[in-house]
């Protein structure tokens, strides 16, 4: 017999009772909140083409994608993203919908994680997006939505779990690093450097150039361009005369005062050295961390250009969010806090009686197991070695509990 | 409370001495008996580990933070924060060959022993070349001499070593130092008690 046939591939994973049922709940949950708030449920299927997730802005590389070929032996992706499929239904079928179309989605992602690294290739993720109409008041519909998520993950597991939505603007970084003057491999450097919030290794780019002292001044400063309000203003001494970055800064804190203004500025940071998100991102981007996770498990911003590549010139905004993430790291940390059900064993002797047993199951408010066994005798075994509480039998003469714990 | 892992050995010694410096009392790291977890006050908390490990376990966000030498980080490749250079533990990565031998002349194919097979691809995919990389796990000066491999890519301090058998180095591929790694998620969601640490330490260097 192959080895393989009682194995699965790296990075998959058999989800097998509670693991399964604490995933599938927490998605539930989190999908309810955006049910409540007029979003559309959708779905999108497992293979799509390549070509809808092969564009330049797609950060998701060529190798970490789920690949095999259809019947006519065109190239297909299993799922590797759940953004890019709404922006394709959005603007095909859903081309003349009412703007601002919501939707939601909650399907797994397939991306191929790396060699041991202890991360799933298939995770669900549930996530909003709004497509069309006023940028403003959808971001901000986005922004609180996702603490509104996060802090719903949070009473998931009893509440009390300290929660951070950190603000960034996808064009500051972006719109700085240009006004450099750097050639494309060295902004790409830069880039990674300021991604990593690796200070250190900037000096050593840009160590023995020395035109390069008035660049250095500013961009060793750009990884600690995180925190609070007071973020905005140091950033803002970075960037005089760079107009599209005092742009997504006078964009930022509008967003950030309104925010404030309306009691959520508790949660929320700032973090302006944000390069590392997908490159789709136009416009305010947030990244959303929870206790005990130890990674991003909310990212989502503005995405105004994706649209286009499939015909489309419309803004968007939306999130998603590592449901299976949070379930394994928070199940792990804090425990699932469900309760053990209680459950009944239902044997019933003749079998005329199989629609007596029924009935007695539908009208329980219990968990109840119907017997597959010949005797009570093998029932009552059979309760002892999987955990049932107790075990009723159900004669001609009536109902009556024969064993329990 | 933050949890910093520590590269086992000379690492450890000097991050110790930098902890000490800025305060953070480390008696239980000088006496460690079999304690697998240090309390050096401050609601600060220490494990040591092997190098690969404190970059995973940073990585996943069991200790918040970790000091460990840049090769590592390279050949692992995790997206974590560096947030700075320690300056202690100075080397570098370089390519070396035998004496007289020209590494880069010719057309013929090149084949490159190291034991960081991901920092060696990603050096000469940078350069546009196309070598092939066999992982040797030992000593790697062994793999040119033997004849498996026209060079090797490792760890260089004085030069030594290669001298000793009768290779030298080609050129540098890049420098190591220890350095200081947070988590990302940590960073954001302790900022205060991280900062601090990380400007402390800062003041020192």
């Amino acid at each position: 017999m192959s080895i393989r046939r009682k194995n699965i591939p790296d990075g998959m994973r058999d989800m097998i009772f509670s693991e399964n049922k604490t995933e599938k709940n927490l998605g539930e949950r989190i999908s309810a909140l955006y049910e409540k708030r007029g979003y559309g449920s959708v779905s999108t299927p497992a293979l799509e083409y390549y070509d809808v997730f092969n564009f330049d802005s797609q950060t998701i590389a060529e190798e970490n994608m789920f690949k095999l070929t259809d019947k006519s032996g065109r190239l297909v992706v299993i799922r590797p993203d759940n953004t890019t499929p709404m922006a394709r239904i959005a603007a095909t079928r859903l081309k003349n919908a009412p703007r601002p179309l919501k939707l939601y989605y909650n399907q797994n992602v397939f991306r191929i994680s790396g060699d041991y690294s202890g991360k799933r290739s298939e995770f669900s993720q549930t996530g909003i997006e709004i497509i069309g109409g006023s940028s403003d008041k959808a971001d901000l519909e986005a922004i609180v939505t996702a603490l509104r998520t996060l802090r719903e993950m949070g009473d998931f597991y009893g509440g009390g779990i300290n929660y951070k939505l950190e603000l960034g603007h996808a064009r500051f970084c972006r719109a700085l690093i240009d006004s450099f003057g750097l050639d494309e491999d060295k902004k790409e450097t830069v880039k990674k450097y300021i991604g990593a919030k690796n200070s250190s290794s900037l000096e050593v780019l840009f160590g023995e150039d020395e035109d390069a002292c008035g660049i250095m001044e500013t961009i060793r400063k750009i990884p600690r361009l995180y925190g609070g309000k007071s973020v905005i203003s140091k950033a803002r001494e970075l960037c005089r005369g760079v107009v599209d970055a005092e742009e997504a800064l006078d964009y930022l804190e509008k967003v950030y005062d309104i925010l404030d203004m309306n009691g959520f500025s508790e949660n929320i940071s700032i973090d302006l050295a944000t390069v590392n998100d997908m490159d789709y991102y136009t416009g305010i981007v947030f990244r959303g961390y929870l206790d005990y996770t130890g990674d991003v498990i909310l990212g989502g911003g503005r995405y105004d250009n994706l649209m286009s590549n499939f015909g489309e010139n419309e803004g968007a905004t939306g999130f998603g969010v590592n449901i299976s993430l949070v379930a394994d790291k928070l199940s792990r940390a804090v425990g699932t806090g469900e309760a053990t059900v209680r459950k009944t064993l239902v044997h019933y002797g003749g079998m005329s009686l199989l629609s007596k047993a029924m009935n007695y199951i539908e009208n329980s408010g219990e968990v109840c197991v119907l017997s597959c066994f010949d005797s009570v005798e093998e029932a009552i075994e059979n309760a002892k070695a999987s955990g049932i509480s107790r075990v009723v039998e159900i004669t001609d003469g009536g109902i009556s509990e024969v064993w329990s714990e | 409370m933050i949890r910093i892992a520590l590269t086992k050995g000379r690492i450890e010694e000097k991050a110790v001495e930098i902890f000490e410096k800025i305060g953070y009392d480390c008696t239980e790291l000088h006496n460690k008996g079999r304690k697998l977890f240090f309390n050096i006050g401050d609601g600060v908390e220490v494990v040591l580990a092997k190098a690969n490990d404190v970059v995973t376990y940073v990585d996943h966000g069991v200790c918040d933070m970790g000091v460990v030498g840049k090769d590592t980080i390279m050949e692992m490749g995790r997206n974590l924060y560096e947030c700075l250079d320690l300056g202690f533990g100075k080397c570098r990565f370089a390519l070396a060959c035998k004496k007289d031998f020209d590494f880069f002349d010719g057309y013929g194919h090149r084949i490159v022993a190291s034991k960081y097979p991901n920092v060696t691809k990603e050096y000469f995919r940078n350069r546009g070349l196309d070598v092939e990389v066999v992982k040797i796990d030992g000593s790697v000066e062994l793999a040119p001499l033997l004849g498996l491999s026209d060079g090797i890519v490792d760890i260089v301090e004085t030069g030594s070593t290669l001298k000793e058998n009768g290779l030298e180095v080609v050129c540098d591929v890049a420098p190591i130092s220890a350095r200081l790694i947070v988590n990302p998620a940590s960073l954001k969601l302790k900022k205060n008690d991280i900062d601090k640490i990380i400007d402390s330490i800062a003041q020192v260097l």
